[in-house]
């Protein structure tokens, strides 16, 4: 009986060992934009899993879920037995020094400017073995982006409203305001202390943007233009608030290959082409 | 006039010089002066008069001098309505989930502290402090859950005057200010009621006061301006306390004397504060952190001095 105890422990911990049938060769992917420049590199193939987040391809949808951007689960990780885990940097730091204390090989990602993500694609293809594919990607991406260059004479003056309470928006240091400034727009907080930070509504009025963006959900054209002072800001008055129903916020926020389409998309709300 | 009589004009006073100061301080134009900030500054007095009117009604009803709205749990059940509100995508209906959280901890707390049909003061202190800390808790699992909305959960708990108003939320802050501005006068014209209770509660029957009762109005009067402060402004902590301590090592002990100089007071103290937080660097900082920043150091000098 005395015994009984402790072998039934034994017996436990030897059957709690990690279920290995899945792939050991593969990677988890936490960040959206990562996750969008793998599959433009090795398609989807070798993932294992990703955060519910990562919605691009749709075809991701299919891939077991390691949890949400900000809660990732170790446990299923560690169960993956991945051979590589591709993350970002900023709000995703405190996961990538518990990956390296737990051993994990971790690719931190963050491309700021548009210049860098051909740079993080290139390193991706080398960290995973796709480098011909990587550097075929950057290629054709830097040459399109090439061709998009262009002289803008006028630059309607534009305000980025990344989140609406508190009130924040983006400085031309961060990715967002790199792409509003390719794409012609003059981003009315370019000098921003950080790249994304806190603003006071009364610099928005002084600034009268001739261009609202409305970066996140929930929020409509009827109560930006109702928001007391704000009637007499240009881009009020001439109706040129763009919400999420008027174009796809991915596009822009994501430092992936789609960049591409977003500039493109931005240049049709700036210019009404 | 006694000294301690000038206090009321002298907050008053002081009140107009720092919202003067406030209105015109590096403002472009009499559009955003009368659009932006005037709407943050009638924000900030209204916030301010209510944490330290209920502050004050709170110290003296329960003869405690740690008794205020942070304390007795009330901010906490209205943070945790207005978190609720704004996690489900209601953001109009924060005042009344914030009262309604507000109103809800304040009966839980009174439950709790009530023994044989008497609320005893240290027990209504102690259940205060412990249902604040079940609902700071439940706070935390939501900013846990909803990382996403961090920043929004941070204004509530620190305290944010800069809420945007659209038009037809400022016409709703004005009927809730003026139903609010009613029951601050209500709990002065309770003022020499409250002063009986200081005496004891027998003595207070005796002189025909009811205290049972009046610490069940004053509580719920409380509850309900915490409710509203606190899901407009966010959770503000020390105005409650500093500035009826303040009124009351100044000299004043009369509730209806106390009150209004309380009232001047906590405005004159929140504008203040929310005017460095505006100015001070670059990011606007949260108001709450201002307050205990200024607030602590000046009480302590206030204690040592009255020594």
């Amino acid at each position: 009986m005395k015994l009984l105890l402790p072998t039934l422990l034994i017996f436990l911990l030897l059957s709690c060992t990690m279920d290995n049938n899945q792939a050991k060769h593969g990677v988890v992917i936490t960040s959206p934009e990562a996750a969008e420049m793998y599959v433009a590199i090795a398609g989807v193939k070798n993932i294992l899993a990703v955060t519910d987040e990562c919605n691009f391809p749709p075809e991701l949808k299919q891939k077991p879920s390691i949890g949400k951007f900000g809660t990732v689960s170790f446990e299923r990780i560690i169960n993956l037995q991945p051979e590589l885990v591709i993350t970002t940097d900023l709000e995703q730091a405190s996961l990538n020094e518990k990956l390296k204390k737990l051993g994990i090989s971790t690719l931190v990602l963050y491309p700021q400017r548009i210049s860098e993500i051909s740079e993080a694609m290139i390193t991706l293809g080398k960290e995973t073995g796709f480098n011909k594919q990587a550097e075929q990607v950057a290629t054709t991406f830097k040459a399109v982006l090439d061709s998009l260059e262009m002289e803008h004479p006028y630059r309607p003056r534009v305000y980025v409203e990344i989140y609406g309470v508190p009130l924040m928006s983006v400085s031309d240091s961060s990715l967002v305001g790199d792409i509003i400034s390719f794409a012609g727009g003059d981003n009315i907080f370019a000098s921003l202390p950080r790249p994304y930070s806190r603003i006071k509504p009364e610099a928005v009025i002084d600034a009268a943007p001739d261009i609202i963006l409305i970066c996140y959900p929930g929020q409509t054209v009827e109560n930006i233009i109702a928001r007391k002072g704000w009637d007499t800001i240009p881009a009020c008055i001439n109706g040129r608030i763009y919400t999420l129903n008027d174009f796809d916020v991915d596009l822009i926020l994501r430092g992936g290959p789609r960049v591409i389409e977003g500039i493109r998309q931005l240049r049709k709300l700036f210019f009404l082409q | 006039m006694k000294r301690h009589l000038w206090l009321i004009p002298l907050s008053l006073l002081m009140l107009i010089g720092i919202s003067v100061l406030f209105l015109f301080y590096h403002a472009s134009g009499s559009h955003i002066i009368l659009q932006v900030r005037l709407p943050r500054l009638v924000l900030g007095i209204f916030s301010g008069i209510v944490l330290a009117v209920v502050g004050s009604s709170f110290q003296v009803i329960l003869n405690n001098p740690l008794a205020e709205p942070y304390i007795l749990g009330t901010s906490s059940g209205a943070a945790l309505g207005s978190v609720l509100a704004m996690l489900s995508g209601v953001f109009w209906l924060m005042p009344l989930f914030g009262f309604a959280g507000a109103l809800f901890s304040t009966l839980l707390v009174w439950f709790l502290a009530r023994t044989g049909g008497f609320i005893h003061s240290t027990r209504l202190l102690l259940s205060g402090v412990i249902i604040g800390m079940f609902f700071s808790a439940i706070i935390s699992l939501l900013i846990y859950l909803n990382q996403r909305e961090i920043g929004s959960i941070i204004d509530i708990l620190m305290g944010n005057l800069g809420r945007i108003f659209t038009h037809s939320e400022w016409r709703l802050f004005l009927i809730l200010g003026g139903i609010s501005s009613g029951l601050v006068v209500y709990l002065f014209f309770l003022g020499s009621r409250m002063n009986a209770v200081t005496a004891g509660d027998w003595v207070a029957h005796t002189m025909g006061a009811d205290p049972v009762n009046l610490r069940k109005q004053v509580f719920v009067i409380g509850a309900i301006l915490t409710g509203f402060a606190v899901a407009y402004a966010g959770v503000i902590g020390f105005i409650g306390l500093i500035i009826p301590h303040m009124i009351r090592l100044l000299g004043v002990n009369r509730q209806r004397q106390a009150l209004p100089a309380s009232a001047f007071g906590g405005a004159f103290l929140l504008v203040l504060c929310d005017f460095i937080a505006m100015h001070i660097a670059v990011i606007e900082i949260p108001v709450g952190v201002v307050t205990a920043f200024i607030g602590s150091p000046f009480f302590i000098y206030l204690l040592i001095k009255k020594r």
